[in-house]
């Protein structure tokens, strides 16, 4: 059910020319079949910002992998295709929207240090629980709020509003930008996803993440991103403009399979790898 | 005529060459592949082959470093009461230091402990090793253990270089631990079983010494006092194991001896001697239906052979006689010697050494005197007279 | 008497019930004074949660509180009244603002002694 209003925004994305056509190309390669490992990482070079920014992620204590992949063809075998389109577009949506004056009112390194934050939390949480694809959620972490990036770049003023709005009131920002957009940053975010072509997964977890609806999926993967967010929230990792912790809903728990005690290791855990990856923070 | 033959499509060309390269690439993947299959089968037989948990761990180790280039692996197994961690061997020696300070500091991250409740291997980044030349190595923590119980962990440091392909080496290192742990848990369930079997045995021989009180706990001094001798002599591990079998065995025959001869206070008659004298074949008969306690059967029947033939059941003498026998019988005569009987009160231990060392040659074997002397001489033959508790070597 | 986090032990403590591993043997049994190298052992076996005589989760998070000023101590307080929203019989969210409050008294000791470094091992 995705609004007439959503889909005129993400396809003015695709359509302006401020966008490097990297994004265009690689979008369309990866959606053929054949396409080849060696022009992947070319086209990706071609940005070398993108192609800089998605190597320091694969190498970060954050992901998991420290420090091993040296150029961009080994981390397209290594991680995998789907691995990185998610990573391709969450590097080239904060470099194109970071040049756009985004709203003074949404700091866009606190964004970015919340999304990896989240990012490392859910990660944390899926090895713990022992998910098969820790790296997925990973990306699914970092792209969660992705869809607050494009309301403060394309809809500058009401997303102003929407910032007000929840310091105001103390309400989450989803709740905020219903009322005055008409539709979420979940909805957004999910949209340009699938628009990308990204893994039926990463739109899940983009899309389903603050399961407030009967009707949100509820996979294992999206469980961690939801528990992981409001750890973030709730630890003060950066910031995405939330005001107040969302409550976890006991299901995403539950389908986790974990302890209560486990969740102080999982803190810890992240936290200290939280710090050491201040490198990639810095978005150059 | 002749140039157009030549002639090959630009693209045709380009197009086989790669067609060409991408084959030599698959080819020597597959030889690669292939190659890697050959050396787990070969590792995988060689592990099977043992149940000596020291040898298993070696094997292991060894075998290990040819397959996956690693930096270093370290084994910690639980010890007995099923508490502590404890760390047996780390390869290369030189860093079980390292080693054991990043296996500590990955234990208080909770990295450790998160591995062992899960039962499943956890790589994270390396704490301590390499932090200082700057290199980062990734540690894997994969526990040992099945649903039953932990019998250890193993930790490895690997570096994720370029040619690391981690899935595959992950799971490589999976597959590896997990050959270790069967086998260990076969090692430590064979131990269990031979203990059971053991324990089980062994009450079946105490029932004889619970008839007669003058020989409760002879068996255990027989023993301790054998393994004195059999270590002067140099035997080896397994042989120094059996005779905890034959001493606990080696009288089972008089289970079929009646009281009156057993408890007789007085001298035997010589029926009552010849029936006395058939314990040795009766206990070799006894055992002779369970097979994997063959080896022992010379402690049980020849430990009343004397050296100048003038022994029972055989009458053997001198080198025909087993080893085995030779040795049991001049523990045997000792504890005999020194303890309380119904008839006599024990001996002086050091009258009872002078009897054996007058008896040499004719009683006895004189180069198992000569190493029961030197047991002696050493302080590993020690005991009390009469009923006094055995104090003897330690096990 | 009251279920601790791993974290939050001390030598000195007593325990009210055996900590098992998770095949259930005792690790050390009741009654017990805990020593480093029992915490060390729990942490090892990857026992999360063990049974203190005396004191439960609560009376740590107080413990911490009453060794910081007051001022301290409300400022946090009042601050994570504005983060967290009312929630009900929600074990989890029990559990996180639990974690957090300890974060952040721990965080605002180090910094009263003096040591900038934000995890401080305990």
């Amino acid at each position: 059910m995705k609004s007439k209003k959503i889909d005129r925004i993400i396809n003015s994305i695709g359509e302006l020319s401020t966008l490097p056509t990297i994004y265009m190309k690689l979008s369309h390669l990866l959606s053929v079949p054949n396409a080849s490992i060696k022009m992947i990482s070319n086209i990706i070079s071609e940005d070398p910002a993108i192609a800089a920014m998605v190597l320091k992620i694969v190498n970060s204590a954050a992901y998991g992998f420290y420090n091993k992949i040296g150029d961009l063809q080994h981390a397209v075998v290594i991680l995998g295709l789907n691995e990185i389109k998610n990573l391709v577009l969450a590097t080239s949506i904060y470099k194109v929207v970071k040049e756009f004056k985004a709203s003074s009112a949404f700091d866009m390194q606190e964004f970015w240090k919340h999304s990896i934050g989240c990012a490392i939390l859910a990660r944390v949480l899926a090895e713990t629980a022992y998910l098969k694809n820790p790296e997925n959620v990973f990306t699914g972490g970092l792209l969660h709020d992705i869809g607050k990036l494009i309301h403060a770049a394309y809809l500058r003023e009401d997303f102003n509003r929407v910032l007000v709005n929840v310091v105001e009131t103390g309400s989450q920002m989803s709740e905020s930008e219903k009322n005055i957009l008409g539709f979420d940053h979940a909805q957004t975010g999910s949209a340009l996803a699938e628009k990308w072509n990204l893994p039926r997964e990463t739109v899940n977890m983009i899309a389903h993440h603050h399961l407030s609806h009967m009707s949100d999926t509820l996979t294992r993967e999206i469980a961690a991103v939801h528990i992981g967010n409001t750890l973030c929230v709730a630890l003060r990792m950066g910031s995405g403009g939330e005001k107040r912790v969302p409550i976890v809903n006991q299901k995403a728990w539950e389908i986790l399979d974990l302890k209560l005690s486990d969740l102080e290791y999982v803190v810890q855990k992240s936290t200290k790898l939280f710090k050491e990856s201040v490198s990639i923070m810095e978005f150059e | 005529m002749q140039n157009k033959q030549i002639q090959i499509d630009q693209n045709e060309f380009e197009s086989m060459v790669k067609k060409l390269r991408f084959l030599e690439e698959s080819n020597s993947a597959l030889i690669n592949i292939q190659d890697r299959l050959n050396r787990l089968n070969r590792f995988r037989s060689k592990m099977s082959l043992s149940y000596d948990v020291h040898h298993i761990i070696e094997t292991w180790l060894v075998n290990l470093r040819k397959l996956v280039k690693i930096e270093a692996c370290s084994v910690f197994l639980v010890e007995e009461s099923g508490i502590e961690f404890i760390h047996k061997i780390s390869k290369p020696e030189k860093l079980s230091p390292v080693i054991q300070k990043e296996v500590e500091a990955q234990i208080s991250l909770g990295n450790f402990g998160q591995a062992i409740s899960s039962g499943v291997p956890l790589t994270t980044q390396a704490e301590v090793f390499e932090k200082e030349s700057g290199r980062i190595l990734s540690i894997m923590i994969a526990p040992l253990s099945n649903m039953e119980r932990t019998m250890g962990a193993v930790i490895i440091a690997f570096e994720e270089s370029k040619d690391f392909i981690r899935q595959q080496t992950l799971e490589f290192l999976y597959i590896l631990v997990h050959f270790f742990s069967l086998s260990l848990d076969n090692a430590y369930l064979f131990d269990d079983l031979k203990s059971a079997y053991f324990y089980t045995i062994k009450a079946f021989a105490n029932s004889i010494e619970a008839r007669d009180p003058y020989t409760r706990g002879h068996s255990e001094r027989v023993t301790r006092f054998s393994k004195a001798i059999a270590e002067e002599l140099n035997w080896d591990k397994n042989e120094i194991e059996l005779i905890e079998w034959g001493g606990m065995l080696h009288d089972v025959g008089k289970i079929g001896l009646p009281d009156s001869i057993l408890n007789k206070s007085g001298k035997l008659t010589d029926d009552e001697y010849n029936h006395m004298k058939a314990h040795p074949l009766i206990g070799a008969q006894i055992i002779k239906g369970i097979s994997f306690l063959k080896p022992v059967i010379p402690y049980i029947c020849e430990h009343h052979e004397r050296f100048d033939g003038k022994g029972y059941p055989k009458g053997l003498a001198g080198k025909n006689i087993s080893i085995k026998g030779r040795l049991l019988a001049v523990a045997d005569a000792f504890d005999a010697m020194t303890s309380d009987r119904i008839y006599r009160k024990a001996l002086k231990p050091e009258a009872v050494l002078n009897e054996i060392l007058k008896n040499r040659g004719t009683q006895f074997d004189p180069e198992i005197v000569r190493a029961f002397e030197r047991a002696w001489m050493s302080g590993k033959v020690k005991c009390g007279s009469g009923d006094q508790e055995f104090k003897g070597l330690e096990d | 008497m009251g279920v601790l986090n791993i974290n939050d032990l001390k030598t000195g403590m007593v325990l009210a019930q055996s900590a098992k591993n998770k095949h259930g043997v005792v690790i050390l049994g009741k009654g017990n004074v805990l020593t480093e190298k029992h915490i060390h052992s729990f942490k090892a076996w990857g026992i999360t949660g063990v049974n203190i005589k005396d004191i439960d989760g609560d009376q740590v998070i107080k413990q911490e509180m009453e060794a910081l000023p007051n001022d301290i101590v409300e400022s946090i307080e009042k601050e994570l009244d504005k983060l967290f929203p009312p929630f009900e019989a929600n074990p989890v969210m029990e559990e996180i603002y639990k974690i957090v409050k300890k974060v952040n008294l721990r965080q605002a000791a180090n910094q009263t002694n003096g040591v900038t470094d934000e995890i401080k091992k305990d």
